[in-house]
């Protein structure tokens, strides 16, 4: 290379490189599992669009007394309230503001663990923020990845944002109390979603009348066990 | 406008990539983007074209997109098929059994590096 200014000859090269764009988070998330197995967590993650009962059905699982120690760390783009709330049903909490991102990460979220005791946590929840397009996308390493439609979202939402339903392993059907009041199809939503996946395990459930809750929170129960084993 | 999260992830490993190989620019970008991995290509392009500007290793780089169709595999029958529309279900045998083998990545493909004569 010329010494006065730099310019020289360069050498052109192309590099196969073949990975993930998002490897980093990936690993991240596979950090968060660790730390979870570790301590025998069993983490579920909750996806779904704003305003389709997430905390609500958090509040209901917690507020069944399941004997349980739930933890939950709460995403949100800004406030406490979710946290607050899910507190003052009886559980530990630790409220993730994102300032203005559609979703959270594992990096994130690994700095919540910190706040987190997980040493004394059966169960832990991840409350995505509400959104069913971005967080897809974004492993954090929890076990399970649940998606949440609620009655008035209408029965078509599946088929609409498929990768959000594709990659759960659980759909909850929610505020199933307003079906009567709606158009929804609770059998042709599952039957769009298991379309996509047939893996899925379909949940319908009312936190207001309380219906299909004791189910739910026996297969959480399960799930818990199987981390204790 | 998750793109923006995917266009930094992908500066850092351009980056990162390109330092090991002790370059001293990156001329260009190959990536493949699924149809199916929630990335628009347009949006990804456009946080490129402002966040490359923010890196003196990227600020002259230009991205190539590929874009890849999906592509599944029926676990019941074997039937290969594209899942248009996002039905899942197999043309052949109508199993929902099916496994996505191309369609949802977002892969780092190939760097174009101008290295200096050492």
């Amino acid at each position: 290379m010329c010494e006065e200014c730099g310019c020289g000859e360069a050498n052109e090269v192309e590099v196969e490189v073949e990975q993930d764009i998002l490897s980093e988070n990936n690993r991240y998330a596979a950090h968060n599992r660790e730390h979870l197995d570790k301590h025998g967590v069993f983490c579920v993650e909750l996806l779904s669009s704003p305003g389709s009962g997430k905390t609500t059905l958090l509040e209901a699982v917690i507020g069944s007394d399941p004997g349980l120690n739930i933890s939950v760390v709460e995403g949100d783009i800004e406030t406490q309230r979710d946290a607050e709330r899910v507190r003052a049903a009886g559980a530990d909490a630790f409220q993730l503001t994102t300032g203005g991102a559609c979703h959270l990460d594992a990096k994130l979220v690994h700095g919540a663990f910190h706040h987190i005791d997980l040493e004394k946590t059966d169960l832990l929840f991840i409350e995505n923020v509400g959104n069913l397009v971005c967080p897809a996308a974004f492993k954090l390493g929890a076990h399970q990845r649940w998606v949440l439609l609620s009655v008035p979202e209408g029965d078509d939402k599946p088929g609409k944002y498929p990768r959000a339903f594709r990659e759960a392993s659980v759909l909850v059907i929610t505020k199933t109390d307003l079906i009567e009041h709606m158009d929804f199809d609770p059998d042709k939503a599952e039957r769009e979603a298991l379309s996509l996946n047939p893996y899925l395990k379909v949940f319908r459930v009312s936190a207001k009348t309380g219906q299909g809750i004791p189910e739910l929170v026996q297969y959480l129960k399960q799930g818990v066990l199987s981390k204790k084993a | 406008m998750h793109e923006v999260t995917v266009c930094d992830s992908l500066l850092d490993l351009a980056e990162e990539t390109a330092r090991k190989h002790n370059a001293s620019c990156i001329k260009s970008i190959k990536i493949r983007v699924g149809e199916i991995s929630g990335v628009v290509p347009e949006l990804l392009q456009h946080a490129f074209d402002i966040c490359s500007k923010e890196r003196t290793m990227t600020n002259r780089a230009r991205l190539i997109i590929q874009r890849v169709k999906p592509k599944a595999l029926c676990k019941q029958c074997g039937t290969e098929f594209s899942p248009d529309d996002f039905v899942f279900i197999c043309p052949g045998c109508g199993s929902p059994d099916t496994k996505l083998l191309q369609g949802d990545e977002l892969v780092l493909d190939k760097l174009e590096l101008e290295v200096e004569d050492v």
